[in-house]
């Protein structure tokens, strides 16, 4: 398994009534996420 | 329970992106959206459902709709992207097992949450979509290879059309490839 940083994002997709993302970022063994609207 | 990021606009997570790409960080990208529909070779499967799709085609109803936002949506965040990354050279790609392998430093996904993935009860459902498809992509990632859950044999790539109408490569093979499909796990 590769040990550098990887960022994993998704986007939702639709119209721009309530739309959402999130971005995890794994680095050796610690993960973290944020997350936002549009 | 929200992020400490929420409430940020897309605008927010393309910066984002620009800066994990500039500092070489591997960037997987999913979308929420058919990023490619088969190419048939006969004229009556035109329109066909693509394997796994259950029973969220791509060309009726809400999945029809979205495709078409995808098309337009996913060649502005790809067009966005470029422009803050500027000339620095990107490797963009839709092979996940590259990817993993560190041979890409963009890749493209699908991301597929429907049905019983999908929390009825979230405040902020578009969120928790989204954080359930990439949860799910780091797991199968973590695991050493990221299966596709929704496939056909011979595709035309609206992922590789976008990488192309963005600049971000000039490899036309990108047209006739399917990004990796991660379906989010029933809840439950």
């Amino acid at each position: 398994m590769p040990r550098r940083t990887i960022v994993i994002a998704t986007v939702d997709v639709g119209s721009r009534a309530k739309l959402g993302w999130c971005r995890i970022i794994r680095s050796g063994d610690r993960t973290s996420e944020d997350a936002g609207s549009w | 329970m929200p992020g400490a990021g929420e409430g940020r606009l897309i605008e927010d997570l393309v910066q984002l992106l620009a800066e994990d790409l500039l500092a070489d960080r591997s960037v997987a990208l999913g979308f929420e959206a058919p990023l490619f529909v088969p190419l048939p070779a006969t004229a009556a499967d035109l329109g066909r459902a693509r394997d796994g799709g259950r029973n969220r085609p791509w060309s009726a109803g809400a999945g029809a709709a979205v495709t078409a936002y995808a098309a337009q949506q996913v060649a502005w965040v790809l067009n966005a992207l470029g422009q803050l990354i500027g000339a620095r050279p990107l490797r963009v790609g839709l092979d996940s097992a590259a990817w993993i392998l560190g041979d890409l430093d963009l890749l493209l996904w699908e991301a597929f949450v429907s049905g019983a993935a999908k929390d009825r009860a979230s405040t902020d459902p578009h969120v928790d979509d989204a954080r359930a498809a990439a949860r799910e992509f780091l797991q199968r990632f973590q695991e050493g290879a990221v299966r596709s859950d929704v496939t056909a044999p011979v595709v035309f790539s609206l992922a590789g059309a976008a990488v192309l109408r963005a600049g971000l490569s000039t490899d036309m093979d990108l047209l006739s490839q399917a990004p990796v499909v991660v379906r989010a796990p029933d809840l439950g």
